[in-house]
């Protein structure tokens, strides 16, 4: 009996805290439309991650790191543990989070981030930054 | 999770296939419209629905109206046809024209595949 064996996309699993003042948001292009981004760096230790995501956890994780800079908290204080895809090509390797679990302490910078979050994913009040950008391995051809 | 590809063309089926195999997602094929519809009436709900517009008999613009009529899946269109591709811009959760960037469409495919997951295990 002929079977084809697939190899499922590797998954990354880290805690850390993400630096909220490296955060770039904007656009990528996904077909013929495009998709908000965001890229960020998780501090791990000695190491620093960075990382990619897109649509409605994109706007997530940019309402949290937007929220903390008007908070003017400390360097660390976004804790989180990260679930991610790896995505690649030959010469680049990227980490696209897909989940996201908040370990802040501040349960009043919590609130304020759901808030903006959920704006912006219904597209009311909040204008998202219209800047292109495109995952390294997207642009190799 | 589960994925329902609607294509006629069995090499775009098996290309998407093998795009779909490393999300981990169980697969089902339609290769056409009534096929697709059947599925989407009497299986399990997909997650996701990877769509070509061009499809005999049916039309995947009658395919789209009717996985919307039934359930909550994602829809990305996938297609060689252009012209017809940006009138689902603002209706379905993502557009590729072909040929796209297969790592385009992976990214898309795990951001929205997340999405559903993460939404599931809210509820």
């Amino acid at each position: 009996m002929f079977m084809t064996q697939h190899t499922p996309y590797s998954v990354a699993r880290f805690d850390g805290a993400i630096m909220f003042n490296s955060i770039r948001a904007g656009l990528m292009k996904t077909g013929i439309t495009k998709s908000p981004i965001v890229f960020f760096k998780v501090r791990a230790g000695a190491q620093l991650h960075p990382v990619w995501a897109l649509d409605n956890l994109a706007m997530e994780i940019y309402a949290y790191c937007e929220t903390a800079k008007a908070a003017d908290v400390s360097e660390t204080h976004l804790q989180v543990a990260v679930t991610a895809s790896w995505v690649s090509g030959e010469n680049f390797s990227n980490l696209f989070a897909t989940f996201v679990e908040w370990h802040i302490a501040s349960s009043e910078l919590r609130k304020r981030a759901r808030l903006i979050s959920a704006e912006l994913i219904n597209r009311k009040g909040h204008d998202w930054p219209a800047d292109e950008l495109n995952i390294p391995v997207a642009t190799v051809r | 999770m589960k994925v329902l590809i609607v294509e006629d063309d069995a090499d775009m089926r098996r290309l998407l296939k093998i795009v779909m195999a490393g999300l981990d997602v169980d697969m089902e094929e339609a290769p056409d419209g009534e096929s697709a519809i059947h599925s989407i009436e009497t299986s399990q709900e997909p997650d996701l629905v990877l769509l070509d517009l061009h499809l005999p008999h049916i039309s995947g613009e009658e395919v789209f109206d009717a996985i919307r009529k039934h359930s909550k899946s994602a829809i990305v269109i996938v297609t060689a046809d252009i012209l017809a591709a940006p009138e689902f811009v603002s209706k379905a959760d993502g557009v590729f024209t072909k040929p796209f960037k297969t790592n385009e469409l992976i990214v898309k495919l795990t951001s929205l595949l997340s999405t559903h997951r993460n939404e599931a295990k809210e509820e």
